[in-house]
């Protein structure tokens, strides 16, 4: 229904078996990044309270962009991370009572794998592929393929209005805006 | 809905993503990334802003910045 109001974007689409009463299965898109390894000998630590610290360059030093093989597909061993993308596109900057989060799919999530740390809120606003902390928890390498349903977002409405992203009648009448 | 002004800093992790900066009030800026799409006239939606200060306003990013805030102080001519 959001779809068709409008009020959600999902591009591309998922077949209408991917959609529960709250939910939406996503898929995982072909490109993820592996944390390098550390030379024999070097320790390295991360530092993210430091002022100027660039968390977008620092996660380019440490990891390396790879593409999940389209035949193979790609094992991740049993407690490794990784960081992977939904390959859909989410726009929830029409309905700014709209919010989701991200969580894992229990058939996934019974075989030891995570997909977020600590961090599954979407926030009204958003727009872009969703950021995936994918991780196995579990004893057993799990073979990961592009395309494969990865995670579902689960949808929230806010209560009352906020501030952000709201165009209706009544925005900014407290702030005095520019002109 | 407000836009506020950015420069595009460098490619993102994802092909879909860029990091771009938003020059805050302060002369210093804030760094986030965000997807291509997001980008309009080298500017990002921020809703309206959320305060007013003189010459600065207080608006709401996108998303996180890489410092981990999400309302800065921009001037109010960075802002259309």
């Amino acid at each position: 229904m959001a779809i068709e109001r409008g009020s959600l974007v999902i591009d591309p689409r998922p077949d209408e078996r991917a959609f529960a009463s709250t939910s939406v299965d996503l898929t995982l898109d072909q490109t993820f990044s592996v944390f390098r390894k550390s030379p024999a000998g070097i320790n390295i630590s991360i530092d993210p309270a430091l002022e100027g610290f660039d968390h977008d360059a620092a996660m380019e030093q440490i990891t390396e962009r790879q593409i999940i093989d389209p035949n193979e597909g790609y094992v991740l061993p049993s407690q490794k991370l990784i960081l992977g993308w939904s390959a859909e596109y989410i726009d929830l900057r029409k309905d700014p009572r709209l919010g989701a989060r991200v969580e894992g799919k229990s058939s996934l999530g019974r075989l030891g794998l995570g997909v977020h740390v600590t961090a599954p809120t979407i926030h009204a606003g958003f727009d872009g592929r969703i950021r995936l902390e994918i991780i196995n928890h579990g004893l057993i390498p799990i073979k990961l393929r592009a395309g494969m349903r990865i995670c579902q977002l689960i949808f929230e409405v806010t209560l009352g209005t906020p501030d952000k992203g709201y165009s209706g009648r009544f925005s900014g009448q407290n702030v005095a805006r520019k002109g | 809905m407000a836009q506020v002004k950015i420069e595009q800093v460098r490619e993102g992790q994802h092909p879909s993503e860029v990091v771009v900066a938003v020059r805050t009030a302060d002369g210093g800026s804030e760094k986030l990334v965000v997807d291509r799409r997001s980008i309009r006239n080298d500017a990002l939606d921020v809703g309206y802003p959320v305060g007013e200060d003189n010459d600065r306003l207080l608006v709401e990013l996108p998303r996180e910045s890489m410092r981990g805030l999400w309302r800065v102080w921009v001037k109010r001519d960075s802002v259309d």
